[in-house]
């Protein structure tokens, strides 16, 4: 990805339309949403079920392809590109963390985390990438369970392998669908926490949540309705954002 | 340390290992019907042929006046086309082996044993006779005399008087197969043993090879004619000439050749369809996990790859399986099923190296071709449906036409759980497709191969239908046949007898070639021991006088005579003309001619003469008949008859059973095979659909469905499948089972088997099939229901 100034949009969103085919008709989970993401930013998406923040978040990491608009991402048109490109594209530029964890089963935490690489062709040999593996866990603070099946660990570790997986090929831009929806208070914090960090160290986060106070914490929030953005607003302090979020739920 | 994504594809070998077991079974089963029926078929036709050289086998044979070796040498210079010409003398006699049971034996003189090149008897063990008491068994006559070499044995001439012969060696004579089946076997003497034995040290059969380039331009019988000319000019006279066609060894191999080639690509064509099932149902499982490495970052090039190599492995496991099962299943045939029937010596029981590699290549390539669809389809789909697990939801709920109709059955015919089953049975058309054509025709094969297997006995049964007495004994000549019938009459136990006469006859063809000698056998009118089955025209009338009906084996050798035509028959040297009034089936026992014994008597100068009785007796059973078949031999022996041979029915019986047993072996090899496959399609098809549907069951629990409710909607759903295959194959099944029973009875007997549709085996098969969906339901099913709701609901 080639890595956004300061002074430009990290991603552009124009016009953006999806249309699901329903027996119905076609149902419009996006009617046109036009937004920009600033490099470092981390953008909080609320919304209640069926709003559109999956549909968002699932066209911006090029998972589903929009029905209509412009989708630009370090400067590439990811709404023009084919499927095999798509996912060259996501594997190297983006990572992406489910609220499901999404974790290959038959598969240790650090080969899960090493997956990306393999299939990436980055980071030298599979020994290597298994140094670098552990290394991303130990960031996430579960090195311990490197060599666990995601079955033998808990939600909240699992998010984690997660998060370390999303970061294995170094992506500047991470897209969270729901990150904390499965996980008790305590660890949902502890997850916030690590998304904090990597703010903090550079990386823009894209997350789409129900959970208020920690939407409330990030630097840029926007509420989306009906598939459309309705407020888009920047918290100066976390006491402001408290405010905010209250007022869009209301 | 490998890549990572290999750790996936063992992972996925390993922690299914029940799914790596069934797709590696499934593979196997094909690459081990294909592969020992190819290697069955490849060693059988290999040795078959390498014997049969070995043996210099004749193509001609003319009887004639007496001879030497210089005639034999002056043919074989002096005719083209004739790449060797012997000389022979046989006589067939009998060998006691204890006090009740003789066995016959055709005994024949060789002029030098070192220089044999036609009919050379290839050399076991021992030495070649050099003196005239001494001679050389055929290595299967040693078993059934129960001699070894070094012993003696006494040769019982037609007139009774015995000779003794000491056993120098073993030979090998593939003209014939087991003596079981023959019910005699082969001896190789001296000219001067010949003489001993009462016979000339000359020869009265030229046996002759020809050139195969000159059979092709000018046909056999042309040779033939130029060596008939040519012993005609020596001032002898031929009395007969055979060329020899396909022999009974040769319609044995060639049939169960032909059911191994047809069974085994169509057993390696359901197995394919099954691994192309097991592999969707695969990959249809593995949809979210596809979905995961695409979000990761895989290419569709190099998840087919990892796929193809998961599917590689099934291929390498099942090869490893069925390869060494193959091998031994193809040796164990031949050394224990072919080789003793049709006397086979088998020199090598190696296998060329290809057949190895068109194992490893099907066990490869069954699994890979069958998976490359699958595959591709399965790694195409988009990330968004592969991580919703859209893909999986192929089927229509409701909109389908079949389902249409389900809904508007009124509802008190089909219960809940039924119409819950037989939905789910629709749901996936095209796997419930390819399961319901592996079932489909592994039913119908399976009745097929079973009817044909019944019909085989009801032509067994039909075959005594010529022989519809217990004991014959045929004389050296003909006697007057008030006498033979009034001493056979005076045993006690004789119910009662008819006297036949036999003889033989050509057929002078309209371009004025002689055909090979035909039986020719005279039936007293009106007979009682002959229940004919008449395939066209009619039997013979008591009235009749220059009327003949022919068999089906002459049919099949005179094509051109139909019923109602008048053929040339030259008998005793006598042309005469008969009308064909009728064609009846054949009996095993070569081609016939029968006629009625008056006329025969007349044309031969036999009149009220016969050389054979049939004997009726009180009891019917092996033990009732070889009894009689003994007192009847003393008895005539007694009264100073000269008794060619003897046989019972039951020996008859069993000697044409002999013949069907490697075909009857092959058959049900090929339905156990089908069965496997069958009752593998299903299974395999049942645990993969509980699989799938682990979560809708955890649905049906969670809206407190019991666990009985949701095993009976599982066994309904087997129960489906299995009924409704087996009703389409069971409808196939019929004509199916008619056509193989006609190509197999053809292939073998030169005429169809009589049918019989084995009704019991279908049912049977029904019920088996049943069973099977119960089985194979019921183990997924009891899983399913043992999962907590929350453990179904998460199941990945």
């Amino acid at each position: 990805m080639s890595k956004g100034k300061s002074n430009e949009p990290l991603i552009v969103v124009k016009g953006l339309q999806k249309a699901y085919r329903t027996p119905a008709g076609d149902f419009y989970a996006l009617k046109g949403i036009d937004l920009e993401i600033w490099p470092g930013e981390f953008v909080a998406l609320l919304g209640r079920s069926g709003a559109g923040k999956s549909t968002l978040i699932n066209m911006l990491t090029g998972i589903d392809r929009p029905t209509a608009g412009e989708i630009w991402i370090g400067g590439q048109a990811i709404h023009r590109m084919s499927e095999g490109k798509l996912t060259r594209w996501r594997g190297r530029e983006v990572g992406v963390v489910f609220q499901s964890f999404q974790l290959m089963p038959m598969l240790t935490c650090a080969q899960n985390v090493m997956l990306p690489m393999d299939f990436a062709n980055r980071y030298g040999t599979p020994r290597r990438q298994y140094a670098r593996a552990r290394e991303l866990l130990a960031a996430v603070d579960i090195a311990m369970h490197a060599d666990k099946l995601p079955a033998a660990v808990s939600g909240g570790q699992r998010q984690r392998v997660a998060i370390a997986r999303a970061l294995a090929n170094d992506p500047t831009f991470l897209a969270a669908d729901e990150p904390t929806g499965n996980l008790d208070s305590r660890t949902a914090e502890a997850v916030f926490s690590v998304f904090q960090q990597l703010v903090a160290a550079g990386k823009t986060i894209f997350m789409a949540t129900h959970d208020r106070d920690l939407a409330a914490r990030v630097s840029r929030v926007l509420h989306i309705e009906d598939g459309l953005i309705v407020e888009d607003t920047r918290p100066a302090s976390p006491a402001e954002g408290y405010e905010l979020v209250a007022q869009m739920e209301a | 340390m490998i890549r990572v994504r290999w750790y996936k594809v063992i992972s996925d070998l390993w922690s299914h290992r029940t799914r790596t077991l069934i797709v590696s079974l499934a593979v196997a089963v094909g690459v081990y019907a294909v592969g020992a029926i190819m290697a069955t078929q490849t060693l059988m036709l290999r040795e078959f042929h390498s014997d049969r050289n070995d043996a210099q086998l004749a193509e001609a044979i003319l009887y004639t006046q007496p001879f030497d070796a210089e005639l034999a040498e002056r043919v074989q210079e002096e005719i083209p086309g004739v790449i060797a010409a012997e000389g022979r003398e046989s006589l067939r006699a009998r060998v006691p082996v204890d006090g009740e049971t003789r066995y016959g034996i055709e005994i024949v003189a060789i002029d030098d044993f070192a220089t044999m090149r036609v009919d050379s008897y290839p050399f076991i063990e021992g030495r070649w006779p050099d003196a005239k008491n001494e001679i050389m068994l055929e290595h299967m006559g040693l078993a059934l005399l129960g001699v070894a070499i070094g012993d003696t044995i006494t040769i019982e001439l037609p007139d009774d008087t015995q000779k003794h012969f000491v056993v120098t060696g073993v030979m090998h004579d593939p003209t014939y197969p087991s003596p079981e089946i023959t019910g005699f076997t082969t001896a190789a003497v001296t000219p001067a043993g010949m003489e001993y034995l009462g016979g000339l040290p000359l020869f009265t059969e030229l046996r002759l090879r020809l050139d195969d380039a000159v059979v092709a331009s000018q046909g056999a019988q042309g040779i033939v004619d130029a060596v008939q000319d040519r012993i005609e000019k020596s001032g002898r006279t031929v009395v007969g000439r055979t060329i020899i066609g396909k022999s009974i060894i040769e319609s044995i191999v060639n049939t169960a050749v032909m059911i191994l080639s047809f069974f085994g690509w169509i057993i390696l064509l359901l197995s394919a369809f099954l691994v192309i099932n097991t592999i969707s149902a695969l990959i249809a499982q593995q949809v979210n996990q596809i979905g995961i490495m695409k979000l990761v970052g895989a290419g569709r090039g190099e998840m087919v790859a990892m796929y193809l190599t998961l599917v590689l492995v099934y291929g390498i496991l099942a090869f490893s399986i069925a390869i060494p099962l193959a091998v031994l299943t193809a040796q164990y045939l031949m050394t224990d099923l072919i080789a003793p029937l049709v006397n086979l010596r088998p020199e090598s029981l190696a296998l060329p190296w290809w057949l190895y590699a068109m194992m490893v290549a099907i066990g490869v390539l069954i699994p890979v071709l069958a998976g490359v669809l699958p595959v591709w389809q399965g790694t195409r789909i988009t990330t968004y449906a592969a991580l919703n697990e859209l893909g999986m939801q192929t089927g229509t709920a409701a909109g389908g036409f079949f389902e249409r109709m389900l809904a508007r059955l009124p509802k008190r015919w089909l219960q809940r759980p039924l119409v819950l089953a037989v939905r789910n049975t629709l749901r996936h058309k095209g796997r419930l497709l390819r399961t319901m054509i592996v079932m489909i025709l592994g039913t119908s094969l399976f009745i097929a191969v079973i009817s044909v297997r019944v019909s085989v006995d009801t032509t067994q049964a039909d075959f005594l239908r010529y022989h519809q007495y217990d004991v014959q004994v045929q004389f050296q000549e003909a006697h007057r046949i008030a006498r033979l019938e009034q001493a056979a009459l005076t045993v006690p136990g004789v119910v009662r007898v008819e006297a036949r006469t036999f003889g033989s006859a050509s057929r002078t063809r309209p371009d004025g070639v002689e055909s090979n000698r035909y039986q020719v056998i005279g039936v007293p009118e009106g007979s009682t021991m002959i229940d004919p089955i008449v395939q066209a025209g009619r039997w013979l009338r008591p009235d009749d006088e220059y009327a003949v009906v022919i068999n089906a084996t002459v049919a099949q050798d005179e094509p051109d005579v139909q019923v109602g035509d008048t053929i040339v028959l030259k008998m005793n040297d006598r042309e005469r003309t008969w009308q064909v009034v009728g064609i009846v089936g054949a009996d095993a026992q070569g081609p016939k001619i029968f006629m009625n014994r008056t006329v025969f008597g007349y044309e031969n100068r036999l009149p009220n003469r016969a050389n054979s009785v049939q004997v009726l007796t009180e009891t019917h059973d092996l033990l009732g008949q070889k009894t009689m078949e003994s007192t009847l031999l003393r008895h005539f022996e007694k009264l100073g008859y000269a008794v060619l041979t003897t046989r019972t029915t039951q020996t008859l019986n069993s000697q044409n059973g002999l013949m069907f047993d490697i075909i009857v072996g092959f058959l049900i090899l090929n339905a156990v095979l089908l069965g496997l496959v069958g009752s593998l399609g299903l299974s395999t098809t049942m645990g993969i659909n509980m699989l799938e549907r682990i979560r809708e069951i955890g649905v049906l629990r969670a809206i407190g469905a019991s666990n009985s409710a949701i095993r009976r909607i599982v066994l309904l759903e087997g129960l489906v499948i299995a009924t409704l295959s087996w009703i389409i194959g069971f409808a196939l099944s019929y004509p199916v089972a008619q056509v193989m029973s006609e190509q197999i009875g053809v292939a073998l007997l030169d005429t169809p088997l009589s049918f019989t549709y084995a009704l019991p085996a279908a049912i049977i098969w029904f019920f088996v099939l049943l069973l099977l969906a119960v089985a194979a339901s019921l183990g997924p099913a009891r899983n399913a229901v043992r999962l907590t709701i929350r453990e179904v609901l998460a199941y990945e």
